[in-house]
């Protein structure tokens, strides 16, 4: 762990030292902040293991994970659409969804054990993108940090490929307006489409890696079907404190998928 | 709701009747600040005011409950002792019932997270690597830049970075300032910090015993967007807090072994 540090910290200040003439961003930067501004677009990335999907189009978002095993298949963990957000559950028999309607989220009626506000974070656009787009609905920066800004461009290596990086640097504030830290987002492209993205955290002189996420798509081409489900699941109303939660009653208030619309 | 009406009375009653002092008595604090600041400290304390239960009603669920919580629903109204100690990189953070200890150790990068079962004077530690065992998470130095250094839960976080000057807090987390500072008698005096939120406050106050902290209690309301208020208190009784980090806590305990994932 400390080597690959090392390897980063080195190659992140390569990265910042040997900026080409041109510093300027790649041109799909811009069609990337297009994609997320005009609410059309599938993001599949990777990170720690583990398989993501975050796709929107038509107002309705999904947020999908997968294992990394050939066996793991794709769950929709969070739904947004028509202002109610959808939640996975099982009962290691059935899968199905709570819905809670958008405006009684944050409610301290909610099942605290529920954890309603992690699914505001599933449909996030990942923090490592958010030089794309910072001001996502459901994205939840801290009040410290500021909005990432272009640093600069380069060649980079990492695991023995070059990639072109182009960085950005989003200050972090204390309450005092000094600058405590920097997080450094390093976006590499490869035949000018986004491929990996590096997060490092600057602070005190030090180069901390934070996470490394690799992209496999984001495009404005949705695939088709991506949204939909292969077989109906079931639709339960979130529990709010009420007589049916007590008694574990489950009220079915929908379903998805299947031949309904 | 009346024992929220009250504390805040009081809290309000104890800065109106405050005599003051110079602002030289804010040097009290200083010192902890140092300690805090330096990452050179053990402190150790009683939360005498338990925490607010964590579910948002009183009902008892009659089915099965919905699997693992990280804070077990027995022990949300007890009490608990804490130990926070600080040595450079590394840092240690237990929570500790009569029958229960929860247990955070910060080697460098690597934070160990293990719980401990007390049954008389053995323990028996466990974590979700097994019993016996603990797999190493890495450090996350970026939340503490972005939200604030954690010093133990919540509630003993705040309380601790109450003392911090404002370049030592991120910008959003709440601002707090030092008031007045005054003698209490028996020899006990206090120094209090403030801060104006929106729709509310919040009030600090150090106690001390000559220049020994020995106590800190605090009181905070918000009116939420529809009226209804949201009040908390926290009182610690600090049992120790000194400038010299207790070694023998920085390493684990026997009874526990750190392992790795196989590659």
């Amino acid at each position: 762990m400390k080597k690959k540090g090392i390897l980063v910290a080195a190659a992140a200040l390569g990265c910042l030292l040997s900026s080409t003439a041109a510093a300027a961003e790649q041109p799909a930067a811009q069609s990337y902040r297009t994609m997320f501004q005009q609410g059309t677009f599938y993001l599949e990335y990777q990170r720690d293991n583990m398989n993501y999907v975050l796709q929107e189009q038509s107002g309705e978002r999904q947020a999908k994970s997968k294992g990394s095993s050939k066996k793991d298949r794709w769950q929709t963990d969070a739904i947004f659409k028509n202002q109610a957000f959808y939640k996975y559950d099982t009962d290691d028999k059935n899968s199905y969804f709570f819905r809670l309607p958008a405006e009684k989220m944050g409610s301290p009626l909610l099942n605290t054990t529920e954890h309603w506000e992690a699914v505001k974070s599933k449909l996030a656009v990942p923090d490592e993108l958010s030089a794309f787009d910072w001001t996502d609905k459901f994205s939840a920066h801290a009040a410290s940090q500021k909005q990432p800004t272009y640093a600069g461009s380069s060649q980079r290596t990492v695991d023995g490929v070059t990639y072109d990086c182009d960085q950005y640097l989003s200050e972090i504030h204390t309450q005092a307006d000094t600058v405590s830290g920097k997080i450094a987002y390093n976006m590499l492209y490869q035949n000018g489409k986004l491929v990996k993205v590096q997060e490092i955290l600057l602070v005190q002189g030090k180069e901390v890696p934070v996470d490394t996420v690799n992209i496999v798509q984001l495009t404005d081409q949705i695939p088709q079907g991506s949204f939909d489900f292969s077989k109906p699941v079931k639709v339960y109303a979130a529990g709010q404190g009420d007589i049916n939660e007590l008694l574990g009653n489950k009220v079915q208030v929908e379903e998805l998928g299947g031949t309904k619309k | 709701m009346n024992m929220k009406k009250l504390f805040l009375a009081a809290a309000a009653g104890a800065f109106l009747m405050t005599s003051a002092l110079p602002s030289a008595s804010a040097a009290r604090t200083d010192a902890y600040r140092d300690m805090l600041v330096k990452h050179s400290c053990t402190v150790k304390y009683e939360n005498i005011t338990p925490a607010e239960r964590i579910h948002n009603r009183d009902k008892v669920s009659l089915t099965e409950s919905y699997g693992k919580m990280t804070t077990p629903e027995l022990y949300t109204n007890q009490s608990y002792k804490g130990v926070l100690v600080l040595s450079g990189d590394d840092k240690y953070v237990e929570v500790r019932y009569p029958e229960y200890v929860r247990c955070e150790l910060t080697k460098g990068d690597d934070v160990y997270r293990y719980q401990g079962d007390i049954k008389k004077n053995s323990v028996k530690y466990h974590s979700d690597a097994g019993n016996g065992k603990v797999k190493a998470d890495k450090a996350d130095q970026e939340s503490q830049l972005l939200y604030g250094e954690n010093f133990g839960p919540t509630e003993v976080s705040q309380l601790l970075s109450v003392m911090l000057k404002p370049e030592q807090k991120p910008a959003g987390t709440a601002y707090y300032y030092y008031v007045n500072g005054g003698a209490l008698g028996n020899g006990m005096t206090y120094e209090d910090y403030r801060a104006d939120f929106d729709n509310g406050l919040g009030a600090v106050r150090y106690y001390f015993q000559g220049n020994q902290l020995v106590k800190i209690a605090a009181a905070r309301y918000q009116h939420r967007a529809d009226g209804s208020l949201d009040g908390q208190k926290c009182i610690l009784k600090i049992d120790e807090f000194s400038a010299t980090p207790e070694e023998s806590y920085l390493n684990l305990p026997a009874g526990i072994k750190a392992v790795t994932d196989k590659k």
